[in-house]
């Protein structure tokens, strides 16, 4: 009896940990995939363009084109190895939306893959939080790119 | 009037309150502006700590569940159910926070990415504990029911906090605890250390008073139907 118990609770562990290493290995597809990077988007761009889509990448610096009167807003998109995308925008951007900031971009993709045509346009941060006065360094810029382009690699191909 | 008890918790409460206004003159004049977001970062030192908060009640639940499957205690499940009281407490002020602090810096109130999802889901998590603790007699089965979910509960919490790391997300990634050291300025991570000190020992004590709150009602309760055999 007491050895039953015991079975059952170490069934138990193992059926919990096996759960949860199968969710850490499994990556469930496209589906966990949040937002494709400029170079998945654009390899996929025929079979995308009937969606609404989600890409994250940089704001290219020197590309932002800021219309106040027209809420018009447009910029290059880009994964900093020459992959880029035109963005256009109809809205006010966030506060926080700025040259070389990270964006994650819904909307609908050109058959080409050269533009979107923007629905719904989000900052994407780095995890750094700095004081005034501190020397600019480079880390914000690629904590930034490791985050947004992690995993590219393996799923762009 | 007050019993010596009541006295007591009034005291401790008291300390505890004291110790947040501190942490809140911390958040507010000690910690300095963030160069990147501004003043609007300082939602942080309420928001992450109630996170972490919300995840150690996760694990006392865990640990109460597992203590009453082997005890069949009623005490201890009144306990557990005091401590998902305020995990829910925690994770929806979690929620909250992180939507009120994603509006100005990332231009959304929210979104479904895998940190947000999994959060969400704790939330859901928790409600439903307290839903079937709710709707069962107490007795072993509730034990043994809801003693199991409480267990289960706790293996959502590594895929929140691994979620940002596994998948692209738009919640930028862990900040404190990380390979290569913080990416925090030291002001502004001893401030939030202080405040998830603070807050769990808050959460504990608010864990205290519910659980001996619970014992109290039911004790009443099965008074009351003792009355009623007679």
């Amino acid at each position: 009896m007491a050895n039953k118990g015991k079975a059952r609770w170490i069934i138990g562990g193992v059926v919990i940990a096996g759960a949860i290493l199968g969710i850490s290995f499994l990556n469930l597809g496209d589906n966990l995939i949040y937002f494709y990077t400029p170079s998945e988007a654009q390899a996929k761009a025929a079979e995308l363009k009937e969606q609404t889509i989600k890409v994250g990448g940089m704001v290219l610096p020197g590309s932002v084109k800021w219309q106040p009167e027209g809420l018009s807003l447009d910029f290059m998109m880009t994964d900093l190895k020459g992959h880029n995308i035109s963005v256009h925008h109809n809205g006010t951007p966030p506060d926080m939306f700025k040259e070389g900031q990270g964006v994650v971009v819904e909307g609908r993709i050109s058959t080409d893959g050269q533009s979107l045509a923007a629905r719904n346009l989000m900052v994407k941060h780095s995890e750094e939080y700095k004081k005034p006065g501190a020397e600019h360094s480079s880390m914000d810029k690629e904590l930034l790119e490791k985050s947004l382009f992690k995993g590219q690699q393996s799923l762009g191909k | 009037m007050f019993n010596s008890e009541d006295k007591r918790e009034f005291l401790i409460g008291s300390v505890l309150q004291t110790f947040i206004i501190f942490h809140w003159c911390l958040a507010f004049f000690y910690a300095p502006v963030d160069i990147h977001q501004g003043p609007v970062y300082r939602i942080m030192f309420l928001h992450v700590p109630s996170a972490i908060t919300a995840f150690a009640s996760s694990l006392a639940l865990c640990v109460f569940s597992v203590l009453s499957l082997r005890n069949r205690s009623e005490r201890l499940m009144a306990w557990s159910k005091g401590t998902a009281e305020v995990g829910l407490l925690f994770t929806i002020l979690t929620l909250a926070t992180g939507s009120i602090w994603g509006r100005p810096t990332w231009g959304t109130w929210w979104t479904w990415d895998a940190r947000l999802t999994t959060t969400f889901l704790l939330a859901l998590l928790y409600a439903g504990y307290l839903l079937l603790y709710g709707s069962m007699a107490p007795g072993p089965g509730r034990t043994r029911v809801c003693a199991v979910l409480g267990i289960l509960i706790f293996a959502d919490v590594p895929i929140i906090y691994k979620s940002v790391t596994w998948w692209r997300t738009l919640h930028q990634p862990p900040s404190m605890i990380r390979q290569g050291g913080s990416t925090m300025d030291p002001e502004i991570l001893w401030t939030l250390v202080a405040g998830i000190f603070v807050m769990s020992l808050y959460a504990a004590w608010l864990v205290r008073v519910r659980g001996r709150n619970i014992l109290l009602a039911d004790e009443i309760e099965s008074a009351s139907y003792a009355s009623f055999g007679t």
